[in-house]
């Protein structure tokens, strides 16, 4: 399995991106050559030098920091954004899989209505209510984009659960709890693995534009979001203050994408 | 001698679609500490649904035990609660599965299962322990170096080696009843001989009683102490196995006996007993064999047949030992 997921040369770049990433954003600190949030007004606006590798944005806050800050930011929202809906997405799908009649079509339904809105602008609507900060961003599209998970969930409980070893835990005694969640779910983890690494796409994504539109992580905190919208206002005279937290959000989304699609292939015999 | 099973008029029935289809239809069987019982018929007779009704493990969704008592201990099985029933699975009844391979799971390696067997049922038993009762376990059916394969996946084991798994996964906890539904039907011939020696073995040294459900009248022939034949949901024939082999009853009997290939006298074709077995769903009226006997007579289409002890032991049920 891992000689075929090395010889897919997209889903090994993919993955190393992550990688870079993730060393980026854990090691931050060592690496900004400026405070993210510190402003020198002399040095506004100027173009990628030497001296700032990326440029300054209206305040003269170095751009290169911010967005390696903006990195952090954006990478913890997608994991525990994700985090959420998996454990709520497994849970619900395990048990409507597992049990069926009125669970399953109870939990299913309910899927089918979360299903019916669009997500984005739910997440707007209760941002709007609850209010904007970045812990809130991460709880709630966790909580919005379980239902693809327990969809995925259930379909692949449904076909394991009807494997022999299952009635062979049966006959040794294991309960229900037991059969579901040791022998079953193990067995039907690497589609979730596969829609987790493209959901974390998403929730990036989605954290993303909620920045832009000022109900994301707020200022001065930086997300590439609120700096792309910072960046708006001088997207003529000061090009650097959007293009570059533009390509963050594109090579991270697409390195996601790539791992995610490179996983599949690996996992997915069908494919 | 004690039962230690008895079977006592069990009907259980299976849903498809609105229909009921009548999968056992009044057995009885009983089994002795220590005895090996065959349990043949062809495919679809209920043999395996026998076995799932000990085991209590007939999916609910799909069908359900509507009568009749399964005495085990002479604690009645039927009315356990969810939470006794495991309590026996695995500990007091153990069961081997015919696929081997896709009877464990291929995600954990197979000592852990069955240690997993092991601490369901000794929750006090410190890891360690269990795991040197599972290395025990393995040793038992003659898997050479246990220690080593204790670590293997399913994956990495041969066809029989993951049968002899299966068995000791099924043994950990000594059980006083084993119930082997096919346990050699996906094995080669050698590795079959190998099961089956184990399986005799450990009757003689843990005194276990066995339920050995097959299709394969040799098997049957060399190991089992009682046979039970059965047909559409019923046994038909039951008795010891000389007397069975020897002095056959019931036509349906006496075919399938017939159909067995000789390796002295030299056959062109081989006899076979015509016809089908019924459709579970749409039974015939009378004697379920019917359609197919050769020694058919009037009452047999009019009438249900009932069993008869015909000679000491020998139980039929058939018109043609039953006057009355």
């Amino acid at each position: 399995m891992w000689q075929k997921l090395k010889n897919n040369k997209l889903a090994v770049s993919g993955f190393m991106i992550i990688a870079i990433l993730a060393a980026v954003a854990l090691l931050a600190p060592k690496i900004v050559p400026y405070e993210p949030t510190s402003q020198n007004i002399m040095e506004r606006l100027q173009k990628p030098s030497l001296k700032h590798l990326l440029g300054t944005d209206e305040l003269g806050r170095d751009v290169f920091s911010r967005l390696v800050y903006g990195a952090r930011i954006s990478l913890s929202v997608g994991f525990i954004a994700v985090g959420i809906s998996v454990i709520i997405g497994v849970f619900f799908g395990a048990l409507a899989g597992f049990y069926g009649r009125w669970i399953d079509s109870l939990i299913m339904r309910f899927v089918d209505i979360m299903f019916c809105f669009p997500s984005f602008f739910l997440i707007l609507m209760i941002i709007a209510v609850l209010g904007p900060n970045i812990y809130n961003v991460m709880i709630i599209i966790g909580i919005t984009s379980w239902p693809g998970i327990a969809r995925l969930v259930r379909g692949e409980i449904l076909s394991v659960k009807e494997r022999e070893y299952v009635y062979a835990a049966k006959a040794i005694g294991a309960s229900d709890l037991r059969i579901i969640f040791k022998h079953i779910l193990p067995n039907a983890l690497a589609p979730v693995l596969v829609a987790a690494t493209l959901g974390i796409a998403d929730a990036i994504l989605v954290e993303s534009g909620l920045s832009f539109l000022g109900l994301g992580v707020q200022p001065p905190m930086p997300s590439w979001g609120n700096i792309l919208t910072s960046g708006k206002d001088y997207i003529e005279s000061a090009w650097w203050l959007t293009l570059f937290p533009g390509l963050a959000i594109l090579i991270t989304i697409l390195s996601y994408n790539l791992a995610g699609e490179g996983l599949r292939e690996v996992i997915d015999p069908k494919l | 001698m004690n039962n230690l099973l008895e079977i006592k008029n069990l009907n259980v029935e299976y849903y498809k679609g609105g229909q009921i289809i009548p999968a056992v239809r009044g057995v009885g069987l009983t089994i002795k500490p220590g005895e090996i019982i065959g349990l043949v018929g062809e495919s679809g007779c209920g043999k395996s649904t026998i076995a799932l009704s000990i085991m209590r493990l007939i999916p609910p969704k799909q069908g359900k035990i509507i009568s009749g008592q399964i005495l085990f201990d002479n604690k009645d099985i039927v009315k356990l609660s969810e939470d006794e029933c495991r309590d026996y699975r695995g500990n007091k009844i153990g069961m081997v599965f015919q696929e081997a391979f896709s009877s464990l799971n291929p995600v954990f390696r197979v000592g852990n299962q069955i240690k997993e067997a092991i601490q369901l049922h000794n929750p006090d038993f410190t890891s360690q322990k269990s795991k040197q009762r599972a290395i025990a376990a393995l040793q038992l059916v003659n898997i050479p170096q246990p220690e080593e394969r204790y670590d293997a996946y399913p994956h990495q084991l041969s066809g029989g080696m993951q049968q002899r798994s299966m068995l000791a996964m099924a043994l950990a906890c000594q059980p006083q009843l084993l119930i082997a539904d096919e346990p050699t039907t996906a094995l080669d011939v050698t590795i079959q001989a190998q099961i089956l020696e184990l399986l005799v073995k450990f009757r003689k040294d843990l005194n276990m009683s066995i339920l050995l459900i097959t299709h394969n009248l040799a098997i049957v022939s060399q190991l089992a102490d009682t046979v039970a034949i059965m047909y559409a949901g019923q046994i038909i024939e039951l008795g010891p196995q000389e007397k069975i082999f020897n002095n056959p009853l019931h036509p349906y009997t006496v075919g399938l006996l017939n159909s067995v290939p000789d390796i002295e006298t030299k056959k062109e074709r081989l006899v076979q007993i015509t016809g089908q077995i019924p459709d579970p769903a749409n039974l015939p009226k009378g004697c379920l064999f019917n359609l197919r006997c050769p020694a058919i007579m009037d009452t047999c289409r009019r009438m249900d047949t009932s069993m008869v002890e015909w000679e000491e032991q020998h139980f039929v049920q058939c018109f043609k030992y039953n006057p009355g």
